[in-house]
């Protein structure tokens, strides 16, 4: 294959090894398969999730 | 005199009708070269420069690089449905039928390890005749045309005039008909439109006026939806059933089984003649097998396609559904409103966010979108006002997957100095209108076209994928003893003008 080819390859997997870098953690943090830990709808938040949003964009919002 | 880079390197060029291209040298046009790093500099500078402004647009550029990859691939390839049935049913060539099977297997494949996590973004489609009969005005559509909906995506990147005239005539005709009223009510019946009312829609749908949206509200929402793991009673999202049920029993068998009748009607004729010519006797079991096998393996540049064309739509899925997990989001419309642009989100707070390679609803959205800019009111329909809105194509996720589709089969096409801007004759122009409102219509009719209602749902095990295919093949079978209908009596008018000087 020509080097422009590749270059161009490289250009596109680079994109998304970045956006992969994005997205695999939280999967890993949430499992995969039967072992996925989800909250049953109607299900009450968990008081660390709660804290967790409120603090979500917090320090974008005070700046 | 044009510069040229002074390596040689492999280009393809079809040989004849029937074979694989062949490699030979030539040399690629700097300009083209050029060509290929603006379009992926642009694209890569959109994806950076969006990226440093808020990483909530890391969202739109995943649809972005997967539909380029998509471009590159299906110009690679040479993908096009219609071209496939095209080929098969008036010359008797299966090349490309063959490779939509390989790429479809190969597609079921990831997408079942992407199912077996959990963590699929497909959804099955409601299953009746409606997916046969959308399928059937589909099919003879693309052969119209000459090109299928990514087809003609493709094909626009390589310059080619008939396929923007394709794209068009779908998008327009898309977003005219979801909006049809008025007289079209008239159609629709009692049953539809009784149902329809029972859905509680929000009074800004009215679901009473508009034909499709009594169809979709009164009728489809109401059909079952089937896959293969379910009919085998298992689970969509088990390995079992992902693998077993979608995978085995709901492609690679229909798929072994398709193949094995296009071997027997277009493919063993000839191959039995070949060992009769060379060998001087009659092919046996063995024999059959191996014909079987290299009609497979006739194309390796289509089943290259295919494979990665697989790859990237299972992790595609696997990446999108990874992000909405880190931003916290079930649609892009959340991430839309967090940005700030609230215009053109669906009632439900929604806009079209597939997940997967899906072709034909962003065409109509930018349609929609400018319709509504004009004081056309698109939102009080289901397609656009409570699914799909119709945001700015500036930020609609799939409108970046389509327009980097298209950047993509350009780069692909420049490098294999296969780009050049063709202008459409008007007879092409008007088949190419023709075939894109046939196509748009049944796009809507089957909610998809043949990536979102064929490709996407086969290889996800989603039984009303195969009924749009089995229309689909009819149509084009349909399409196809049409034109040539159109053409021997076109031909013979011609003749018949023709004063020979004898």
């Amino acid at each position: 294959m020509n080097k422009n080819l590749w270059m161009v390859i490289i250009i596109v997997v680079g994109f998304l090894g970045f956006m992969m870098g994005y997205s695999v953690p939280p999967f890993v943090e949430v499992g995969f398969g039967d072992n996925i830990d989800l909250l049953e709808e109607g299900e009450p938040l968990p008081d660390d999730i709660l804290k967790q949003y409120e603090h979500l964009y917090q320090d974008e919002e005070d700046e | 005199m044009e510069a040229t880079v002074t390596h040689p390197i492999p280009v393809s060029k079809p040989v004849d009708c029937c074979t694989d291209r062949k490699t030979y040298d030539q040399a690629v046009p700097r300009k083209n070269i050029m060509w290929v790093y603006i379009i992926v500099g642009f694209f890569g500078l959109v994806s950076i420069g969006s990226y440093a402004m808020h990483e909530y647009y890391l969202y739109l550029s995943a649809y972005l690089w997967f539909g380029f990859i998509y471009g590159m691939c299906l110009q690679y390839g040479r993908f096009c449905f219609a071209s496939a049935f095209r080929d098969l049913f008036a010359v008797g060539v299966p090349r490309m039928v063959v490779g939509i099977m390989i790429a479809t297997v190969l597609f079921s494949i990831t997408s079942s390890l992407v199912a077996s996590t959990g963590w699929s973004t497909f959804h099955a489609a409601p299953w009746s005749m409606h997916a046969v009969i959308a399928g059937l005005i589909f099919g003879i559509g693309m052969v119209f045309a000459g090109g299928c909906a990514s087809g003609s995506l493709y094909k626009a990147g390589e310059g080619n005039g008939v396929s923007m005239l394709v794209i068009l005539s779908i998008s327009v005709t898309q977003s005219a008909f979801v909006d049809v009223g008025g007289w079209a009510n008239k159609l629709v019946p009692k049953s539809w439109a009784e149902s329809a009312l029972t859905k509680g829609l929000p009074s800004s749908i009215n679901v009473s006026d508009g034909w499709v949206d009594q169809y979709l509200a009164g009728y489809v929402w109401d059909q079952p939806i089937i896959t293969f793991a379910k009919l085998l009673g298992l689970e969509d999202n088990s390995l079992v059933g992902a693998f077993i049920g979608n995978t085995l029993v709901g492609v690679i068998l229909p798929a072994i089984l398709l193949l094995t009748v296009v071997y027997i009607f277009w493919s063993r004729k000839r191959f039995v003649m070949d060992i009769k010519a060379n060998e001087g006797r009659s092919a046996s079991f063995t024999d059959h097998v191996r014909g079987f096998w290299s009609m497979i393996t006739s194309s390796k540049r289509t089943a290259i396609a295919g494979l990665f064309l697989g790859i990237a739509c299972g992790l595609q899925m696997f990446v999108i559904e990874g992000l909405r997990m880190k931003f916290g989001v079930k649609n892009a419309g959340t991430i839309l409103q967090r940005l700030g642009f609230d215009y053109g989100i669906s009632a439900k707070g929604t806009v079209f966010d597939p997940g997967y390679w899906y072709v034909t609803t962003q065409e109509a959205q930018w349609v929609g979108w400018m319709a509504q800019k004009l004081g056309f009111n698109n939102m009080d329909n289901i397609y656009f006002g409570w699914v799909n809105g119709i945001p700015s194509p500036a930020i609609n996720p799939a409108d970046w997957m389509s327009v980097a589709l298209i950047g993509g089969a350009a780069v692909m096409a420049l490098m294999n100095n296969e780009f050049k801007w063709k202008k459409p004759t008007r007879e092409l122009a008007i088949w190419a209108l023709i075939g894109g409102a046939l196509m748009g219509i049944g796009s809507r009719l089957a909610l998809g076209c043949n990536v979102g209602a064929f490709f996407v749902r086969t290889a996800n095990g989603d039984v009303s994928g195969w009924s749009f295919g089995f229309g689909m093949i009819g149509g084009a079978y349909i399409g196809v003893k049409f034109f040539n209908w159109y053409t021997e009596k076109k031909m013979a008018r011609e003749m018949a003008n023709i004063d020979f000087d004898i």
